[in-house]
């Protein structure tokens, strides 16, 4: 006779089916929340308030006047001049910012309203990229 | 005579091996994964030679094409994002803030923007995509 409640020796198997579909669920779920993409950008030094103390814009701060269809640039006592995109990124290297004080390192950027971001956005690039400070004023 | 009917084989997918590997593909994404927060926004960022591949951000702020600001995923005001990323920067000084913004809008919408997170004594990343 046979003993009631004997176990049966074997494998231990253990059904894992639902368990990997858990775990490819889990995969999808990662799949499509994640980004790992690492974004391009710049990043800005720009005093803590956007709006400049007086004292910060002296004579000789580089000024950029922008607008939809102009840059101008001016600096100082000289005259102000139109440039290309290409050469005001040229104009800033020249100022070799990285080498200079802080407090000398102010580029101010005055926009017109009618300015898209994206114009603004290669300005203000520029001017991070050759290690400028970028003071924003008011119109 | 009778005729022997074959025995089919009982067909078994060793699955063990391929949860292993399921599970393994979790951790990875666990570990790299940064979870997007702002796949439900519309914006075309602006193109600009002058970028450089940036950290993963930690914090971002976005403004769509209509204007509207979505910090961390969340619809939110400039003053909400001002005082947020105030609290943030009292923990950390160097805290960063990734910003993109649409490249259509005109100074009206954008500029608010970035006073109120230049006000707020955090770090800006302007985000772009680069130009050939």
């Amino acid at each position: 006779m046979k003993r009631l409640g004997a176990k049966k020796q074997g494998d231990i198997s253990p059904d894992l089916t639902s368990f990997s579909d858990i775990a490819n669920l889990l995969i999808i779920f990662f799949i499509l929340t994640t980004s790992l993409v690492r974004p391009f950008g710049r990043q800005m030094d720009m005093p803590s308030s956007a709006k400049p103390p007086e004292q910060q814009k002296t004579t000789d701060t580089p000024t950029v006047r922008l607008s939809p269809d102009k840059i101008l640039f001016s600096e100082g006592e000289k005259k102000e001049r139109e440039l290309t995109m290409d050469q005001l990124r040229s104009e800033l290297w020249k100022r070799n910012f990285p080498a200079l004080k802080p407090d000398k390192r102010a580029v101010v950027v005055e926009i017109t309203p009618d300015v898209k971001y994206e114009r603004y956005y290669q300005v203000a690039a520029a001017v991070a990229a050759s290690g400028g400070i970028i003071a924003l004023m008011e119109e | 005579m009778a005729i022997r009917r074959r025995k089919k084989p009982s067909l078994v997918l060793p699955l063990s091996s391929m949860g292993d590997i399921a599970f393994l593909l979790i951790i990875f994404f666990m570990l790299a994964s940064n979870f997007m927060k702002t796949g439900n926004v519309e914006l075309e960022k602006p193109l600009s030679p002058a970028l450089e591949q940036q950290e993963a951000p930690k914090c971002s702020v976005l403004m769509d094409n209509q204007g509207v600001i979505w910090y961390e995923g969340m619809q939110s005001s400039k003053e909400e994002i001002t005082s947020a990323l105030k609290e943030q920067t009292a923990k950390d000084r160097n805290f960063i803030v990734h910003v993109s913004i649409d490249k259509e809008l005109v100074k009206k919408d954008f500029m608010p923007l970035i006073e109120a997170i230049s006000e707020s004594g955090a770090k800006m990343v302007l985000t772009g995509e680069p130009e050939d």
